[in-house]
């Protein structure tokens, strides 16, 4: 089994004022016991994580508390895998993406669409409705 | 193998064939992957059982308090100035 994690998770995670907090810690929990098998953090996410982190909160301890997350010595960073977009990737998302315009997905989603696709990876773990709609709509 | 686990394997063996300029057939591929795989022992082995009640005590210790509630339904505003 696989999944691929989504920014938002990622975020309500870090920061407890989030309204999707207590989940995401589950999700996480869930994540550490393996429940989910091998559990992908697209190289995208990364990115949008920390601009996220910095237009919403400008807070640098959290931003280095999401650096430590992914990338630093812990039980967390150990059971992740990073997963790159190239070309083909990119190809697939950008054809979700100008065909999901009245959903407005950003681009990132759109990978994450092309990635799921191309995992045939089971689970999206998002907050995002509308992701999730659209990723399980074209799950094989 | 499981499909999954065959179409990632083709495709690190294509990018690795693209990035050397050369082709690399799958069995050099795999015993290159078991190097790493030697080389990266902890995190092969972390990733393959539950992590102990420590080791989510340790990550449940990760999040920050903060100022303004946030939501999810806010981010593509957020990042990119998009309403949904």
């Amino acid at each position: 089994m696989t999944a691929l994690i989504d920014t938002g998770v990622l975020f309500a995670f870090l920061y407890r004022p989030d309204a999707r907090h207590a989940e995401a810690e589950t999700i996480v929990r869930e994540i550490l016991l393996a429940r989910y098998g091998v559990a992908f953090v697209p190289d995208a996410v990364v990115h949008e994580l920390f601009t996220l982190i910095r237009a919403r909160t400008k807070d640098a301890r959290l931003e280095r508390r999401a650096f430590d997350l992914l990338f630093g010595e812990n039980p967390f960073a150990g059971r992740i895998r990073f997963l790159p977009c190239g070309p083909d990737i990119h190809r697939e998302a950008f054809k979700v993406f100008d065909r999901s315009r009245d959903e407005r997905l950003s681009f990132v989603d759109a990978c994450l669409v092309a990635l799921k696709d191309d995992l045939q990876s089971q689970i999206l773990l998002t907050f995002d409705d509308a992701l999730g709609r659209i990723a399980s709509g074209r799950s094989r | 193998m499981k499909v999954e686990d065959k179409l990632a394997l083709d495709q690190l063996q294509a990018e690795v064939t693209r990035q050397q300029g050369r082709r690399i057939t799958q069995e050099e591929l795999l015993g290159r992957l078991v190097e790493l795989g030697r080389a990266e022992l902890r995190r092969l082995a972390a990733a393959a059982r539950p992590a102990s009640a420590q080791e989510i005590r340790t990550v449940m210790s990760f999040p920050l308090a903060g100022g303004r509630r946030t939501r999810e339904e806010d981010i593509d505003r957020d990042v990119y100035g998009l309403r949904r």
